[in-house]
């Protein structure tokens, strides 16, 4: 099994419709843990104010 | 109704999504690594499309968890008209911005996908134009929510539009069938069986359940920052959001 398959003729579509749906999954991905962090910061602010 | 109302508390919703909302990423992540690994290395190529059947691996869950996002906001809104439980349109507004990325996706990798099958980029076909549309309804949904300065306002607006819009997800379901088109009829269906082979439907099941629950997982995880961002402006309301502001009151 190679790393990386070969498609053949198809493979600049196949890779260019994986590479997009990963990249955007991923863009997604960082910016729902850079929001979670925000969030945890934001709860630890309050909860520092509460003390 | 009892479920709606016992959720609509913030506290609440949030003891749950601590739970869920980790589960599904970890869910996400696991099943499109799964899903990747069946799709690209463990199934047959297409006796008529050849490998670039695999794209249906990408493009059929971006597309369904689109419609899911969409359905999701319609909902929300509904419930939001009814009962003016804030939640609710956090929840819808959650649902806007991964959904429109995902139909986008959905757009992109079905052009890519009908170069390779029928020649063409683009048709204005029941399928295409119609998912084109539920894009567009996405796009408007999100330039009010961020055009109208009045939250409740916007909220009410973008509100109608999801309803109205909601319209849209049956003619996409069933435009293959009421009209002439390119796209291929549904392969599968939860009461009219599966056309596809079994090392065609695990990779895209698979693949469907992770976007579904990374849909889920993004979602869940924006409506927690915006309660915790409405509790600290709730100090300062100058930039408090108007229904969440009256959701902690």
């Amino acid at each position: 099994m190679h790393i990386l398959p070969d498609f053949g003729k198809y493979a600049l579509f196949v890779w260019t419709c994986y590479g997009l749906s990963l990249g955007t999954l991923l863009a997604f991905t960082l910016a729902t843990l850079r929001m979670n962090n925000r969030r945890r910061q934001i709860l630890r602010g309050k909860g520092s104010e509460n003390k | 109704m009892d479920v709606l109302s016992f959720f609509a508390n913030p506290k609440r919703f949030e003891s749950l999504a601590r739970i869920l909302a980790p589960l599904l990423g970890v869910l996400a992540l696991a099943l499109i690594l799964f899903g990747l690994w069946l799709g690209l290395y463990n199934s047959p190529e297409d006796y008529q499309q050849g490998h670039s059947v695999r794209i249906m691996y990408v493009h059929v869950p971006a597309v369904t968890a689109g419609m899911m996002a969409y359905a999701g906001m319609a909902v929300f809104s509904l419930i939001f008209y009814i009962w003016r439980h804030p939640l609710a349109d956090e929840l819808a507004k959650a649902c806007a911005l991964p959904g429109a990325a995902l139909t986008g996706l959905g757009l992109i990798t079905g052009a890519l996908w009908g170069k390779t099958s029928w020649g063409t980029f683009w048709q204005w076909d029941g399928r295409l134009t119609s998912t084109l549309i539920l894009f567009f309804l996405f796009l408007g949904y999100l330039a009010i929510r961020a055009g109208i300065e009045d939250q409740r306002r916007a909220a009410r607006i973008a509100g109608l539009i999801a309803m109205v819009g909601s319209i849209n997800l049956p003619i996409i379901k069933f435009s293959v069938d009421w009209w002439n088109s390119l796209h291929q009829t549904a392969s599968f269906s939860l009461f009219g069986g599966n056309k596809l082979p079994p090392e065609m439907s695990w990779p895209l099941f698979t693949m469907m359940a992770g976007y579904v629950c990374f849909l889920g997982w993004v979602v869940l995880s924006r409506v927690r920052f915006s309660i915790a961002s409405a509790k600290t402006r709730r100090r300062r309301p100058k930039g408090a959001t108007a229904s969440l502001k009256t959701l902690e009151e």
